[in-house]
């Protein structure tokens, strides 16, 4: 017996056959019985939906010894030649290999004459967004007004491609993607013809893969088929390359708790066991789609369409992770399957947005503060120059000592420790912090925003961050404490002064002027001896101005 | 070359026996892999395989018809678009050519390099992959199947290549002449495809290449001007024209960031295609600011996707040499 693919085997031969479409059938169906034939049709939609078979059907319906019928009766002469493809009344144009001016006049001299020996002629003309403009235009006539007893049927993928002046001329039907349901039966009824043996979950998985279209599902059928003895889940997935569900709730996993090594691990696995990086990122990606909807929409409305275990994986997986951190996940991942081709490795930028997907920039870091740690001793240092040039209350003369040179020496300090001057408070003063941290640890916190900047005799002059910080050291008990460590440390005895910084100084006193101004003020002056009061600050609120706290 | 001679390879040859065996070869088939796996190579057994009369469902490399084959004077098969792309006028070649095979045989149409086709190309296709006349079976060879028409995948059924094991291509380097040390190292370069790969039995590209590369580690590490480096990418692939070669650097660049990534980052040993460059990468780069390689890998993405439109690709290169020295200062 001659082997043919079981998407030309299992085309539908009669409407009862047509899988889903069910507006499109009944309308045509509707049309046969009642007698009311349109001139022209346009079939529109995506590929593997039944086009070109409801063209046949349509034609064999027309043609049908029994006149136009919605049952035409596979017994008669037309219809088995029209099953055949011999029959002479019916032709069937390849739009995409016959797509000039000269092709479509070859048909406009054709089509005047009577069908041969059937009621109708019918041109089927197939992959239709082929046809030049050229040829659309040659065509508008025709269409529109054609001889007594033709019917066209145009069927395309692509109806956008077609001039409108094409689509107002036809009836035009719309179809839709097979649902994974459609698809699933039919699995299951050509598995049964066919002495497969097919496992439920295999022809779901084939179903979900072929994207609404009986063609692709078949195609894998076949293929599936002739692979395997027994089809089954496992077999598919082989074949397909899908990972398994468990996989990519492992994947999303690691890259929740931003385990770097473990997503790449898996990403490894996949990689080695000959899996594509498309599909793979495609089936993550509908992953995120159901947990979000999952998320959104609650168990039982997601349950139906994936199966009870994974909608039961699922919501184990959506307790740790929150609906905008999965959108961001999806849209990393989205992007990347337009940018993957750039890549000779597919992999590793599946990898790396991955990484993108738990902040790369803390990867590896615990390797780098090891190594790194010289250069950060390094960086307080770099802070403390700008200090120098904002000024300060009492500083007599600025510090000397070149910054570049500063840093060079600090940079050698692991090996020698400078045991003099300036240098050597500022190579020390991590220590000392770290004497004071032993004895008061609020003290400390402050002390990491204060830096020293130069020495003069055995007075170390400091500067603050902030003005609030020098309130706060000025206390007697702090400066001990502080002396007291630099002492332990240095073994020598330093006093300290504290530097604030200008500006604030600066705004103070603008402070302490406009009060003096607001005691002139006779309103307030009233207020003031009216509550016995007196003004601390100023604060502004909005449009009423001024307005005084008292204390 | 027999089904046995093909290495790596081991589901696409056990299925493609099996169709012939079981008699049943669907009307397309698309051979999907990188370049360099044994896609085309295959397609030919397959086809000397189908014609074959002395062999069960394999060639026994003998015969006429399986000579013939080997020759590219077979009448049942046909062969387009292995030099050039794909134009509609190839595939009305074949559409029009389909007499009947001969000697009871089977007409293999083998369409090479198919995802460069001309979209009139492939819509010209379409009927003839669906329904082909008796006897015939269209072989397309695609790199990326998603890169061509939905409408040409769902007619065909997909048979998938793998990247070549390192050890495959050793053995395969060694065969040709190479010796052990030299053959390992290659291995890991070609990155799991022998295509390119007589390109390293000629000792002064290794050394270009290896100049190339140091020079692009101290450009990484912001030791390496822009004209040194342009001057010895100038130097590694004389021959090649300026879009394939903008394409080959960034190419390049990727897989370099990828090993410094995978070295710094994850402590990797394994996987590494700059193999020779291993401890280097391992000393230099240990601190490397990952952020920074996160941009480059950014900036590869878009100079690539600019050579898809008409950036002149030269352009494109400097464009990105510059555009990463930014981010690595």
């Amino acid at each position: 017996m001659k082997y043919i693919a079981l998407y030309r085997k299992y085309r539908p031969q009669v409407f009862e056959d047509v899988v889903e479409q069910d507006t499109v059938v009944k309308i045509l169906q509707e049309a046969l019985k009642q007698k009311k034939i349109a001139h022209a049709y346009l079939f529109a939609g995506p590929k593997g939906t039944g086009k070109t078979s409801i063209a046949r059907i349509f034609a064999k319906g027309l043609n049908c010894e029994n006149g136009p019928t919605p049952h035409p009766c596979m017994k008669c002469e037309q219809c088995l030649s029209i099953t055949n493809g011999t029959n002479l009344d019916v032709i069937e144009i390849d739009a995409a290999s016959n797509r000039g001016i000269d092709e479509i006049r070859d048909l406009k001299e054709k089509v005047k004459y009577a069908p041969v020996s059937a009621q109708y002629k019918v041109y089927i003309i197939d992959e239709a967004h082929m046809l030049t403009m050229q040829a659309f235009n040659a065509l508008l006539k025709t269409l529109e007004e054609p001889p007594e007893n033709v019917v066209f049927i145009l069927a395309t993928t692509e109806p956008e491609k077609i001039p409108a002046t094409i689509l107002s001329r036809c009836e035009r039907f719309y179809f839709k993607r097979i649902t994974l349901k459609g698809i699933f039966g039919k699995m299951k009824e050509v598995a049964e013809k066919e002495n497969f043996k097919i496992e439920d979950a295999a022809a779901m998985l084939i179903a979900r893969f072929s994207t609404g279209s009986l063609r692709n599902a078949l195609s894998l059928l076949d293929q599936a088929a002739t692979m395997f003895d027994e089809i089954t889940e496992e077999n598919v997935r082989s074949l397909l390359g899908m990972p398994r569900e468990e996989v990519l709730y492992e994947f999303l996993k690691a890259i929740i708790e931003k385990n770097a090594q473990r997503a790449i691990r898996i990403i490894r696995n996949i990689e080695e066991s000959g899996k594509d990086s498309k599909i793979f990122v495609n089936e993550f990606l509908s992953y995120l789609q159901e947990l979000i909807n999952l998320k959104i929409l609650g168990f039982d409305s997601v349950k139906e369409e994936i199966g009870e275990e994974t909608a039961k994986l699922l919501r184990e997986q959506a307790k740790f992770v929150s609906v905008g951190r999965l959108t961001d996940i999806s849209w990393k991942f989205a992007d990347l399957t337009n940018s993957m081709r750039f890549f000779p490795d597919p992999f590793f930028a599946v990898e790396l947005t991955a990484l993108q997907c738990m902040d790369i920039s803390s990867l590896g870091k615990k390797y780098e503060e090891e190594t790194h740690l010289s250069e950060r001793e390094e960086k307080p240092k770099e802070k403390k120059l700008p200090a120098k040039e904002e000024g300060s209350e009492s500083v007599s003369a600025p510090s000397k000592a070149p910054p570049e040179k500063a840093a060079e020496q600090v940079s050698e300090s692991s090996k020698e420790i400078p045991t003099e001057g300036f240098e050597f408070i500022k190579a020390q003063w991590k220590n000392i912090l770290e004497e004071v941290r032993k004895v008061n640890k609020p003290l400390h916190a402050i002390l990491e925003r204060v830096h020293p900047v130069e020495l003069n005799g055995d007075v170390i002059s400091l500067i603050a961050e902030k003005k609030f910080y020098v309130d706060i050291l000025k206390t007697e008990e702090n400066i001990n404490t502080l002396r007291k460590a630099i002492e332990t440390v240095t073994k020598r005895k330093f006093s300290v002064r504290y530097i604030g910084k200008q500006e604030e100084e600066k705004e103070k006193e603008d402070n302490e002027e406009e009060i003096k101004k607001l005691k002139e003020n006779n309103e307030i002056k009233k207020i003031l001896t009216l509550f016995d009061g007196n003004i601390a600050s100023i604060k502004n609120v909005n449009e009423e101005g001024n307005k005084n706290e008292k204390s | 070359m027999s089904f046995n001679d093909i290495k790596g390879q081991k589901f696409a040859v056990s299925y493609l026996k099996k169709i012939i065996l079981k008699k049943r070869i669907p009307p397309t088939l698309m051979f999907v892999g990188k370049s360099g796996t044994g896609r085309f190579k295959t397609a030919l057994t397959f086809a000397k395989a189908l014609n074959c009369k002395n062999a069960q469902a394999d060639s026994c490399d003998r015969c006429k018809s399986c000579i013939a084959v080997e020759n590219s004077v077979h009448p049942n098969v046909k062969v387009i678009g292995r030099n050039s792309s794909v134009g509609i006028g190839d595939v009305r070649s074949i559409v029009n050519d389909n007499l009947v095979p001969i000697n009871e045989g089977y007409r293999v149409n083998i369409i090479d390099n198919a995802d460069k086709s001309t979209i009139q190309a492939f819509n010209s296709m379409l009927k003839y992959l669906e329904e082909p006349p008796e006897n015939t079976v269209n072989v397309l060879i695609v790199r990326d199947p998603f890169n061509i028409p939905e409408t040409i995948r769902s007619r065909s059924v997909m048979v998938k290549f793998q990247p070549l094991s390192d050890k495959d291509i050793e053995s395969y380097l060694i065969s040709k002449g190479f010796d052990s040390d030299k053959a390992v190292l290659v291995s890991h370069l070609l990155n799991g495809s022998l295509e390119g790969w007589e390109k390293f039995s000629d000792e002064s590209f290794i050394k270009k290449r290896k100049s190339f590369i140091e020079e692009m580690l101290l450009f990484f590490q912001g030791r390496s001007d822009i004209s040194s480096l342009l001057e010895k990418w100038n130097a590694l692939f004389p021959d090649l024209s300026s879009k394939e070669k903008a394409e080959k650097f960034f190419d390049y660049v990727s897989v370099l960031i990828r090993d410094i990534l995978y070295v710094s980052a994850l402590g990797e040993k394994d996987n590494i295609t700059n193999f020779d460059f291993l401890g280097y990468i391992a000393a230099k780069f240990s601190v490397t600011n990952k952020s920074s390689l996160e941009r480059i890998y950014d900036i590869i993405k878009e100079q690539k996707e600019a050579l898809l439109t008409n950036t002149n690709p030269q352009y494109a290169v400097v464009d990105g040499i510059l555009r990463m020295k930014e981010v690595i200062v």
